[in-house]
């Protein structure tokens, strides 16, 4: 029984989908009408939430969206197994990758483009561990972190999804992050993001 | 960035064996992800461009045992970090603490010791700190070097300082220290029940007794396996009903020794040994 449990757990394993959300200022508002769409039955996916935040930040992102949304929320700590149709916040002061077994680890290197979480790192080791299996969303934010992380996810064939600047509170983030590519998947409204996003999963 | 860098499993692996064999340095229990990183992060700072060239550089010995664990190993550290979790050991842990004659208190990976440093200030507003001991250990000599001297960046302290007063602080930060030419010098009189030694977590062994052992963001960079292999350590190096740290984003529950700690607050990942 326990066998059969863990074979199964362990297929599920090689073929979950992650959905990385990358902000910095002005995300909030956009991850906050991306997750109006959500719901436990259509989010086929992990999703994971990366989003620049003063350190020292305690968890009320997260106790927020827990009571508003119908979907479970959790905060990120070292060593959690990555599970569909689960939303993650990664915690400020740390980077945030995936391990090759679908763990989330945490990490205190340096900031990368002075920013911890950094939307490279995470896109980079994501992206390393689910090759096409990786729905990468980049929004609104005022430095151009996640833009090299972006080539690794094209490279390994993931898909990228940019918020439409003109849309963008901060542009900086999205047009750095279509700057680096020769082409980006999709750029789409705010509006559009989670429909995009939910093809693919 | 590392963008264009790229290191296969198979890879990793080779530097794994390159480091022990050459370098005589066990990252066998290290966790991958923040190993990989490290790796690539180093060979970008040695401009390699491929694993191959990397391997030739490392092969030539042109780094010293030291400086690779120094690039290797993450130091990240600063004083009264999670300051709720210094509340919590000044308001909860002290009572318990102060009922033993000596108190011993081993932090493991203490890097440049902020978190030594940052209790010893607590302790000392509570009476407590001439008759504690604080063992502080770092599989890295650098660092260890550095939290002898208790010399910092004085633009650090503002940070210290607001995190010092939210922990429960009763004099102002400081007081604790001499400020000259951009650097905060802290006194003297807070390192002096210091040991400081090298030790490896990965294959160390237990050395004393401890009241109270602080183990915050080390096992991140460790493997489960290892991560157990550390926590049985630390238990056998507790006295019965002593308590045991660990970082607030770490969490001992995916532990395999776990029917063996009471969880004190779940939050802030402060343990205590049942027996």
């Amino acid at each position: 029984m326990a066998n059969s449990r863990s074979i199964e757990k362990k297929d599920s394993h090689s073929t979950i989908k992650v959905v990385l959300f990358c902000g910095s200022t002005g995300a909030i508002e956009v991850l906050e009408k991306f997750l109006m769409n959500v719901s436990q039955k259509n989010l086929r996916a992990a999703l994971v939430v990366i989003l620049h935040r003063k350190t020292g930040t305690r968890d009320l992102l997260v106790r927020y969206l827990n009571e508003k949304l119908n979907v479970m929320v959790k905060a990120i700590e070292h060593g959690v197994p990555l599970e569909k149709g689960v939303i993650y916040i990664a915690p400020a002061g740390y980077h945030c990758m995936l391990e090759k077994d679908m763990t989330l680890s945490l990490d205190l290197s340096e900031k990368v483009m002075f920013s911890r979480p950094s939307a490279d790192v995470s896109l980079e080791s994501f992206s390393y561990n689910l090759k096409d299996r990786l729905i990468a969303i980049i929004v609104s934010g005022a430095n151009s972190d996640g833009a090299d992380g972006a080539k690794c996810v094209s490279r390994r064939n993931g898909k990228i999804i940019v918020q439409n600047p003109t849309e963008a509170f901060a542009k900086t983030m999205p047009s750095a992050v279509i700057d680096s590519l020769d082409k980006v998947d999709h750029i789409v409204t705010t509006k559009e993001l989670y429909k995009t996003a939910a093809k693919y999963f | 960035m590392e963008a264009l860098l790229e290191i296969s499993e198979n890879e990793l692996d080779d530097f794994i064996q390159l480091s022990d064999k050459l370098y005589g340095i066990d990252f066998s229990g290290y966790a991958l992800e923040s190993l990989r990183r490290r790796v690539l992060r180093l060979m970008q700072l040695k401009s390699c461009d491929s694993f191959t060239a990397f391997k030739y550089y490392l092969a030539n010995q042109q780094l010293s045992d030291e400086e690779l664990l120094n690039e290797i190993s993450v130091n990240t550290t600063e004083m009264f970090r999670d300051f709720e979790v210094f509340k919590f050991l000044k308001d909860e842990v002290f009572s318990v603490l102060e009922t033993y004659p000596r108190i011993n208190i081993w932090h493991a990976g203490c890097s440049t010791g902020q978190e030594p440093l940052s209790l010893a200030i607590l302790l000392k507003e509570h009476g407590l700190l001439r008759r504690t001991v604080q063992y502080c250990t770092d599989i890295n000599s650098e660092v260890l070097a550095q939290a002898k001297k208790g010399i910092y960046e004085l633009k650090e302290m503002k940070d210290y300082s607001a995190n010092y007063i939210r922990s429960g602080g009763a004099m102002s930060l400081s007081d604790y220290y001499v400020a000259n030419y951009g650097k905060a010098k802290m006194n003297r009189e807070l390192g002096k029940n210091m040991v400081f030694t090298k030790h490896n977590l990965i294959n160390g062994t237990s050395f004393n007794q401890m009241h109270m052992i602080m183990c915050r963001n080390v096992f991140i960079y460790l493997t489960t396996a290892q991560q157990n292999k550390v926590l049985r350590l630390f238990i056998d190096s507790l006295v019965p009903r002593g308590y045991l740290i660990l970082g607030v984003k770490e969490s001992a529950v995916f532990s395999t020794v776990l029917n063996e700690l009471e969880i004190v607050n779940g939050k802030l990942k402060i343990y205590r040994k049942k027996r």
